[in-house]
């Protein structure tokens, strides 16, 4: 079968002083095409860790991620930028907006790093505000914002550069059970519309009935990764 | 990112922080306004100076009798015969004080002739030059002219009550200097000329206690100023202008030293100040960064961005300073002489 992301014998190391952490140890997972798959875990299993890794914002200190079967740990610094920018979306559990930034402008960054041009930029991100609900919302700052409304301006900016995969840590963390459904929705509707691949970081047991895989880490090591299809 | 969208950030982050912006571009304007006003400064000050002196030109060498020696017509005689000298001006210089006039006058003898070396072009108020004859005649400087409030105080036609030592003498005002300002040597707008032979006649002199040289190039004045040293040893005090002005050229280039120095310290100081307020405007943005690189922004486009900032920053204050420091070099010369002393 073919998956999306693949790793293999994944670690991360800490130096915190003179002592190795591990945070990440020997972890072989697979998220396949259009799934929407759980990361969970104790407080301080790795669960960060892993995002990142396969995010490419962090590089690991052994093991392999791969992506449609490519090497994250072969691309140079660019290559990993632009992966970054225009294969996944962000949504992290706090501070994911500009704060002087409007929520239009917002997602309108995002645009101008993948270089997108200036009319198509202001097009996209007022159709992508719109399907969230937000069009009434575009001139807001962050602080105008209400939590669940920044979460999905934040899930519609990692929409805009039409991503194949999305990584969301804890992004119902701050969100009461109605708006959490409300993104859940709108995850499994980005993929069956959009081909994605969600990945999200959840401590919520009643968010993983949506989920098609369950990765259950303990102590910087994979419990088990089950499958619900 | 392109460079248009790298600038509209960078501006957007800079207005963010609106306050402390406005500061660091005050704090490098301040750097550069100093560097701009106080070496301005300098350099006014010392070719104000040269242009004092230039006044009475830079081919002049003055001779004092030292310890009550005169000249004679025989050393006016000799002395013409030195090589490279054009012409030898005869003066008694004393000072005086005027009825009316608070402060010292210097009364100057010579003759007429000798007035354009004197004081450069002779240009008058009113009336003419004295005549060359042993007559009560005088010429008067401006001040003496004319008080304070710019009221006039005598007018050529006038007599001038003048006390030299224990005795009083009146003269006939002749003729009224205009203001020459600060000179070197002698000062015009502070003396009054009379006609040498009347001097000589009413001191009962034979000789005269100052000589003014002129010598035929500057490059003469050297040679010339050798020649007499060698003539005349300790008995004569000798000055040229040539000699002043180096000196006053190489303190000035001094003062400039040390005055861009300050200058220069003031302006390390703001850079200082831009580079901690960058540095700080980076470290608290640590998770904003975060999310720029989550976006797919560089490393190298992060960079670009506060460089940027600081960039516009610096260019912001250079021309604020620019501004500031052209202001300043005007009107510092009349803050200074408001607080120091008033001339004239
Ligand atoms: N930059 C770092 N330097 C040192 N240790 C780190 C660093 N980042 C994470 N760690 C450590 O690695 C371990 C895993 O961290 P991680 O953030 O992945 O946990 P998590 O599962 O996301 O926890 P939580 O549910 O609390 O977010 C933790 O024990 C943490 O202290
Ligand atoms: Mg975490």
């Amino acid at each position: 079968m073919d998956y999306l992301i693949h790793t293999e014998n994944l670690s991360k190391f800490y130096d915190v002083g003179s002592v190795k952490y591990n945070a990440l140890q020997g972890v072989d997972i697979s998220v396949g095409y259009n799934e929407l798959a759980a990361i969970v875990g104790p407080s301080g299993s790795g669960k960060s860790t892993l995002l990142h890794l396969i995010g490419g914002l962090d590089r690991p200190s052994s093991g392999i991620v791969r992506v449609e079967g490519n090497n994250l740990s072969e691309l140079s610094e660019q290559d990993l930028a632009d992966y970054r920018s225009k294969k996944v979306g962000f949504v992290f559990q706090f501070f994911n907006l500009i704060p002087y930034l409007s929520a239009q402008e917002n997602l309108e960054l995002s645009m101008s790093i993948a270089r997108i041009n200036k009319k198509e930029r202001k097009t996209r991100a007022l159709e992508l505000l719109k399907v969230f609900g937000l069009e009434s919302l575009a001139k807001k700052k962050p602080t105008e914002l209400s939590g669940g409304e920044q979460q999905r301006t934040a899930i519609a900016r990692a929409l805009v550069n039409s991503p194949s995969l999305i990584l969301a840590d804890e992004p119902t963390g701050n969100l009461d059970t109605a708006s959490s459904i409300v993104v859940m929705d709108a995850f499994r509707e980005l993929i069956e519309k959009r081909k994605v691949s969600v990945i999200m970081v959840t401590h919520n047991h009643e968010l993983m009935k949506y989920c098609d895989r369950i990765i259950k880490l303990r102590d910087g090591k994979l419990e088990s990764m089950e499958i619900k299809k | 990112m392109d460079l248009i969208d790298l600038l509209s950030l960078s501006l957007r982050q800079l207005k963010e922080r609106r306050l402390r912006t406005a500061l660091t571009v005050l704090a490098v304007a301040v750097g550069v306004a100093t560097i701009i006003a106080l070496s301005a400064q300098a350099e006014g000050v010392s070719s104000s100076i040269i242009r004092d002196l230039s006044k009475l030109g830079p081919d002049v060498v003055i001779l004092v009798g030292r310890s009550g020696y005169l000249f004679t017509d025989v050393d006016v005689t000799r002395l013409k015969e030195f090589e490279g000298v054009a012409s030898v001006n005869q003066l008694i210089i004393q000072s005086v004080r005027v009825s009316g006039v608070e402060d010292a006058i210097t009364l100057i003898g010579a003759y007429s002739s000798s007035l354009t070396n004197l004081v450069g072009e002779l240009n008058l108020v009113e009336g003419t030059t004295y005549l060359d004859v042993p007559a009560p005649q005088v010429m008067i400087g401006n001040t003496l002219a004319f008080d304070a409030n710019g009221d006039p105080r005598y007018r050529s036609g006038q007599p001038l009550l003048v006390t030299i030592g224990p005795r009083s003498i009146v003269l006939a005002i002749v003729g009224v200097l205009e203001s020459y300002g600060s000179s070197p040597i002698i000062q015009p707008d502070r003396s009054i000329f009379l006609p040498l032979d009347y001097v000589k006649l009413y001191y009962r002199m034979t000789g005269y206690n100052y000589l003014l040289l002129k010598t035929k190039s500057i490059e003469q004045v050297d040679s010339v100023y050798q020649l007499v040293t060698n003539a005349y040893g300790s008995k004569v005090g000798i000055t040229s202008v040539k000699q002043l002005s180096n000196t006053v050229s190489s303190i000035a280039s001094q003062i400039s030293l040390l005055l861009i120095g300050v200058a220069g310290t003031s302006f390390i100081a703001a850079g200082l100040g831009t580079f901690n307020i960058m540095m700080i405007s980076v470290l608290e943005r640590v998770r904003e960064i975060g999310v720029l690189k989550s976006l797919g922004m560089r490393d190298k486009g992060v960079l670009t961005l506060y460089i940027t900032q600081g960039l516009l920053i610096g260019i912001l204050g250079c021309f604020t300073g620019l501004i500031m420091g052209v202001g300043l070099s005007y009107l510092l010369p009349e803050i200074l002489s408001s607080v120091t002393w008033t001339n004239n």
